[in-house]
């Protein structure tokens, strides 16, 4: 049976809160139906503390420094970049175990503008010592991820989705390594993160000799194994739903710089702009350049003019 | 408590001696605030020492108005817990610098930026009620501070969650870097806010040793507790009494000789 990505992570989060009295989850009065479970069936370990989330960032920091971990919840935009000090203050300064929940990576609420596409938020998490920054491409991942979040140390951040998505990965992946690896690589590479892998996934059926990696976690990279891994690769591809700055195009371009891998580069990113357009994921995808047909026809002009 | 205004009084000539040695920093908001910390810390309402500040069900001490560190570092001196070395040192490579870091024995969490430790301390009073232990929270604010909107968003959440185990002091010395509070952004009526926030409040000469050990013990069975403590910025030296220009100064031999004569005729 097929999961929407929101309860397969909340579903991770429920199985962590029932095994460990210890875990709390907070909200700022976004829900989940996954999230609903919790509440219902855990009250004492679950709180809404109202459409404040500064204060739930803060609050979290307070409960982690006395032993409890984390999990906090709502809109993207509202836990990372309204919340940017706090975060980085309160729980990457501190170093404690808070799990951040964001939903809406991209153009996730495309009929919703600027305040709520998710377009610096990875960005602006990228940015903060201590912090690992995680999307989600599948259900597995869904789950496993807000698992791990239980049991690694530290701040993180997990941009999530929501919907039915094709699986990526199966019931035996583990997301340690913070990228998915071929077995052997092809001319082309394209690296992709959160919703932009699975698009990626119908573009390497139309292209010869490519692979796609998937970023799950874009910060911290472990950049001498993926150095490794993309030595003597003739082309690389980046595409992310965000816009350009500070995000993962940059910041592989600086990978290959300091690795001395000379290979053929396009970024695929939405330039700098917040974007006043309103419909579905996919008609914004279309306007701004991130649907399969644009960043096909991107990438057959690049391997041709290489 | 005589015995507590008189360490208050040694706390603000250490301070002195610290911050002209240090060339500069914030002594008007430490003044102010140093009477209030040495009744928490001396008077046995935190109880904190050398040997127990690591327990688990130790009383939790917050400094928000994390730009009067000094008046705590002073203090952690005096405990042990940190060495006179290290205020020989304060802003010049050593472990303290003009706000509080948590790698500082004795020192919670870091603050230094306005309108975080409300939130951190309900955090602590929450945890406290979750895991059925004993100990409370204070914490102390600037009054600018709560200029910020954070403070309101903690007070209110504090309030709904019933958090009784938690005490904030405000410090009221009704400057900010620019002026008096109510020219600037007033938060007048001060105590009326607080009480329509759901908080048990008292009002006390924040100098008064006596009437702040009796308003720290005034908490309510439902509700936070706010002690809304008057005092002047500066409290001690006449020429930093309530002028803003000594939110934060350097301290040359002119200055520390004017002040060290006042303090130690106060003594």
């Amino acid at each position: 049976m097929k999961v929407d990505m929101r309860d397969a992570f909340f579903n991770g989060v429920y199985d962590c809160v029932k095994k460990d009295k210890n875990t709390l989850v907070l909200t700022a009065d976004h829900g989940a139906f996954g999230l609903s479970r919790i509440e219902r069936d855990f009250p004492k370990q679950f709180l809404n503390v109202g459409i404040a989330e500064q204060n739930m960032i803060t609050l979290a920091g307070g409960l982690a420094k006395c032993g409890k971990i984390v999990y906090v919840y709502s809109i993207n935009n509202f836990v990372t970049l309204r919340s940017l000090e706090q975060v980085n203050i309160d729980l990457c300064a501190m170093n404690l175990n808070v799990n951040i929940i964001g939903v809406g990576a991209g153009f996730t609420y495309a009929t919703d503008g600027p305040t709520h596409q998710g377009m610096q938020d990875m960005q602006s998490m990228m940015v903060l010592p201590n912090l690992s920054v995680y999307n989600v491409t599948d259900e597995i991942n869904s789950y496993k991820l807000a698992v791990l979040g239980h049991e690694q140390p530290g701040p993180k951040y997990f941009r999530i989705e929501k919907g039915i998505l094709p699986k990526l990965y199966d019931d035996e992946s583990t997301f340690l390594k913070g990228f998915s690896s071929a077995k052997k690589y092809q001319e082309t590479v394209i690296i992709s993160t959160g919703y932009m892998t699975q698009v990626c996934q119908h573009i390497k059926n139309e292209i010869s000799n490519v692979n796609v990696i998937d970023l799950y976690r874009v910060k911290p990279i472990d950049e001498e194994l993926l150095a490794k891994e993309l030595k003597g690769v003739k082309n690389i591809i980046v595409v992310e739903e965000c816009t350009t700055s500070g995000g993962i195009c940059e910041k592989i371009a600086l990978v290959l710089a300091k690795n001395k891998i000379f290979c053929n580069f396009l970024p695929i990113s939405v330039t700098d702009r917040h974007c006043h357009s309103y419909g579905t994921r996919e008609l914004l995808h279309q306007k701004y350049g991130l649907d399969k047909e644009a960043i096909l026809l991107k990438i057959k002009s690049f391997l041709r003019n290489k | 408590m005589k015995k507590i205004a008189k360490k208050s009084q040694e706390f603000r000539i250490k301070i002195l001696k610290t911050i002209k040695n240090a060339g500069k920093g914030h002594i008007g908001g430490a003044y102010s605030c140093i009477d209030i910390l040495t009744v928490l810390y001396y008077s046995g309402i935190l109880g904190i020492n050398k040997e127990n500040y690591k327990n688990n069900n130790r009383n939790r001490f917050l400094l928000s108005k994390g730009h009067a560190a000094i008046s705590q570092y002073v203090i952690l001196q005096d405990l042990g817990l940190i060495e006179e070395e290290d205020l020989n040192n304060l802003n010049n490579g050593g472990i303290l610098g003009e706000h509080p870091d948590h790698k500082i024995p004795g020192v919670e969490f870091d603050s230094g930026s306005l309108g975080h430790g409300l939130g951190i301390a309900s955090g602590f009073s929450l945890a406290a009620k979750l895991d059925n232990l004993k100990y409370k929270t204070y914490v102390i604010l600037g009054d600018g501070e709560c200029h910020e909107g954070t403070v309101w968003e903690a007070a209110m959440l504090s309030a709904h969650l019933k958090l009784n185990n938690l005490v904030a002091i405000v410090d009221r010395n009704s400057l900010c870097i620019h002026g008096n509070t109510e020219h600037i952004n007033g938060l007048n009526p001060f105590p009326d806010k607080w009480k329509s926030f759901g908080w048990n409040v008292v009002e006390v000469d924040g100098h008064n040793h006596q009437e702040i050990f009796n308003a720290l013990n005034s908490t309510h069975e439902q509700k936070p507790t706010v002690v809304i403590a008057n005092t002047i910025k500066g409290k001690g030296v006449s020429f930093m009494e309530n002028n803003p220009k000594w939110h934060h100064g350097g301290i040359d031999d002119k200055i520390y000789e004017k002040a060290l004569k006042e303090l130690k005729e106060s003594s």
